[in-house]
C-alpha cells in the first residue's frame, strides 16, 4: 500500500486539527447538556449535533452544497427560521393574563433596559456598535429575537449569540432567585396580589394581535417581521377558524424548523470563528444583560410597588422577561417560598408575556437605530 | 381599590375597600385598617363587593380613580347595592388570624391529584391539592391544622379561581 493511498484513507484523521478538536468538544457538551441535563434540549440538541457534524475534518456537510450550508441559506441567511419559530410562539401564547391585567406590559418594557445596559458595556469593551447591540439582546433571554438581530447586525457573531441566549435560557430558574432575593426584602417577596379573574372576550383576543401589529408596526418599522409573524400565529390562534394551520403552526411547523435552526446555528460554531476572546467576552455580557435585564424590571416592580402603596409584589419584575414561562415560573417559586399561600403565577404569566412583545420590539428599535435593513 | 362614601346622618364616612384575594378585604375606615375574610368565596361572588357603578358626572368632586379601578361615585350608588347589600351583610365575617373552613383554588387550573380524604388530620403546609395551571403543577396546603370536613376536587377537574377545593372544621 503506498504512502498515497494511506493518506487517503487517514485523510480525515490527517486534517484533524486541535481547534477542531476543541469545538467537537463544545458540541459534545451541548450535547451532554442536553441529553444529561435537559437543558433547553430541543435546541442544544441540534445545535451541538450541527457544531460535531460541521467539524469534523472536511466535513462535505458544509461544503458548497453541504446540508448544513444549505440549511443556513434557506432560513438564517434570509432570516426566515425565526419568522417561521415566532409563528409557532404566537400560536402557542396565551395573552389572557395579559389582557387581565394590561399594566404588566410596564414590567415587559422595564426588562428592556438591560439590553441597552449590555450595549454601553460591550462599546466599553472594545465591541464595535452592531456587535454590541446584538450582545445586548441576550439580556432579554429571547432566541429568535438574538438570531436575527445578530445575523442582521453581526453575522460573525451569530454563533456564540445564539449559544449563549439559548444557555441562558436553560439557566434562567439558577440566574434569575439569587438577584430577586438580594433585591427585594422578605416583606416584599410576601406581598399578595389580588387576583381577579375577568373574562376576556373573544373579540378582545382576537383585536389584541391585530392592534398590536398596527401599532408596533407604524412606530418600530424594523419589527415588523418579528411582530407580525409573532401575532399571525396568534391570530390564527385566538381565531378559532384555523385550528388545522395554529395545530400544524404550534406543533408541526414549530418542531420543524427547530431543528433546522438548531444545526444551522451549530453549523456556524467553526473553530476559525468561535475560538476567539471574543466569545467568552460574549458569554460573560450575556450573562451580565441577563442579570441586568432582571434587575432593571425588579427595580422597576419596585417602583409600581412605591406607587400602589405597598400592593404590588416586586418579583413580577423579573418576569418582565422573553424566556416564557420559564421566568414567570421562577416568580412564582420564589414567591411560595415565602409564603405557599402566595400564587404569583397569573400575575407572573402576563408580565411575562409582557416581556416577550417588548423584547421583539426593543430588537426592532436596536435595528432601527443602527439603520439595518 | 374601591371608595364608598356612605352618609349617615348627614355626616359622610368614606370606606376604602382592597380586595387582596378574592375572600380577603383590607377596609379603610375612619383611619383605621380592617382585615375582612369573608367565609366563602362562593357567596362572596354572588356578594356586591364590586359594584357596577355608573362613571361618575364630569362635574363630580370626586378625583379622577387610576385606570385599572373602576370610578366610584360617592352620591349616585345606584339603588342596586342598597337593595342587595343584606346579603353580604349576613356574611359571617372572619378576622385574619381566624379558622379558614374553606381552601379555595388561588388561581384557575386542573386538578391534578388530591391528596386527602374526609376525616384526614392535615397540619398547616402539608399537601392537599396539586393544581396544575399553566403547564405548572402547584402544591396547594393546608393554611392550617385541620380535619378534612369534605373534599369537593376531584382529579382531572377544571377548576376556577375561587372554586372551593376542600372544606376543613377545627380539630
Amino acid at each position: 500500500m503506498s504512502g498515497d493511498t494511506l493518506a487517503r484513507l487517514l485523510q480525515g484523521v490527517l486534517h484533524l486539527t486541535p481547534g477542531a478538536v476543541f469545538m467537537l468538544g463544545i458540541g459534545l457538551l451541548l450535547v451532554y447538556l442536553a441529553v444529561a441535563k435537559e437543558y433547553e434540549p430541543m435546541l442544544l440538541l441540534p445545535i451541538g449535533a450541527g457544531c460535531l457534524l460541521a467539524n469534523l475534518p472536511l466535513s462535505p456537510m458544509i461544503a458548497e452544497d453541504g446540508a448544513l450550508s444549505v440549511l443556513y441559506r434557506m432560513g438564517i441567511g434570509n432570516e426566515m427560521f425565526p419568522l417561521l419559530i415566532f409563528v409557532g410562539i404566537g400560536a402557542m401564547t396565551d395573552f389572557g393574563p395579559l389582557l387581565e391585567n394590561p399594566r404588566m406590559m410596564l414590567l415587559g418594557a422595564a426588562g428592556q433596559f438591560g439590553i441597552f445596559g449590555t450595549l454601553l458595556l460591550a462599546l466599553a469593551l472594545g465591541f464595535e456598535l452592531n456587535e454590541a447591540a446584538s450582545i445586548g439582546i441576550i439580556g432579554a433571554i429571547d432566541g429568535p429575537t438574538s438570531i436575527y438581530v445578530s445575523n442582521l447586525l453581526a453575522p460573525h457573531l451569530l454563533g456564540p449569540i445564539t449559544v449563549c441566549a439559548y444557555s441562558y435560557m436553560s439557566l434562567v430558574p439558577l440566574i434569575q432567585p439569587p438577584i430577586m432575593r438580594w433585591l427585594t426584602t422578605r416583606r416584599e417577596r410576601r406581598i399578595r396580589m389580588p387576583y381577579t379573574q375577568r373574562t376576556i372576550s373573544r373579540r378582545t383576543r382576537v383585536l389584541f394581535p391585530i392592534v398590536v401589529t398596527l401599532v408596533v408596526g407604524i412606530l418600530v418599522p424594523m419589527a415588523i417581521p418579528l411582530i407580525g409573524m409573532l401575532m399571525l400565529g396568534n391570530l390564527m390562534r385566538e381565531s378559532g377558524v384555523v385550528e388545522r394551520l395554529t395545530s400544524a403552526s404550534s406543533k408541526e411547523l414549530a418542531n420543524v424548523v427547530t431543528l433546522f435552526l438548531g444545526l444551522a446555528v451549530g453549523s456556524t460554531m467553526r473553530a476559525d470563528s468561535f475560538l476567539r476572546v471574543a466569545t467568552l467576552k460574549i458569554l460573560v455580557l450575556g450573562i451580565l444583560a441577563f442579570a441586568l435585564d432582571t434587575a432593571a424590571g425588579i427595580l422597576f416592580a419596585k417602583v409600581l410597588n412605591a406607587a400602589s402603596h405597598g400592593r404590588f409584589n416586586p418579583l413580577l419584575g423579573a418576569a418582565g422577561i422573553s424566556a416564557f414561562p420559564m421566568a414567570a415560573r421562577v416568580v412564582n417559586r420564589v414567591g411560595l417560598e415565602e409564603d405557599f399561600e402566595n400564587f404569583l403565577l397569573m400575575h407572573a404569566m402576563g408580565a411575562n408575556t409582557a416581556g416577550q412583545v417588548a423584547s421583539v420590539v426593543a430588537g426592532g428599535v436596536l435595528l432601527a437605530l443602527l439603520g439595518a435593513g | 381599590m374601591r371608595r364608598y362614601t356612605v352618609e349617615v346622618g348627614g355626616a359622610a364616612h368614606v370606606i376604602d375597600v382592597e380586595e387582596t384575594a378574592r375572600d380577603t378585604f383590607e377596609v379603610h375606615v375612619g383611619g383605621k385598617e380592617y382585615t375582612v375574610r369573608l367565609a366563602s368565596a362562593h357567596d362572596v361572588a354572588e356578594a356586591v363587593i364590586s359594584p357596577e357603578i355608573a362613571p361618575a358626572e364630569a362635574d363630580d368632586a370626586e378625583p379622577p380613580v387610576p385606570a385599572p379601578y373602576r370610578p366610584a361615585a360617592p352620591e349616585t350608588l345606584p339603588p342596586l347595592v342598597p337593595a342587595r347589600l343584606p346579603a353580604l351583610a349576613t356574611q359571617p365575617l372572619l378576622v385574619e388570624e381566624g379558622f379558614r373552613p374553606e381552601l379555595a383554588a388561588p388561581m384557575p387550573g386542573t386538578v391534578v391529584s388530591v391528596h386527602v380524604a374526609a376525616g384526614d388530620r392535615v397540619a398547616a403546609g402539608q399537601l392537599v391539592v396539586k393544581l396544575e395551571a399553566m403547564k405548572m403543577t402547584n402544591a396547594i396546603k393546608a393554611p392550617q391544622d385541620a380535619v378534612v370536613a369534605e373534599v369537593r376536587a376531584q382529579a382531572g377537574q377544571a377548576v376556577g379561581y375561587g372554586d372551593v377545593l376542600v372544606v376543613f372544621r377545627e380539630a
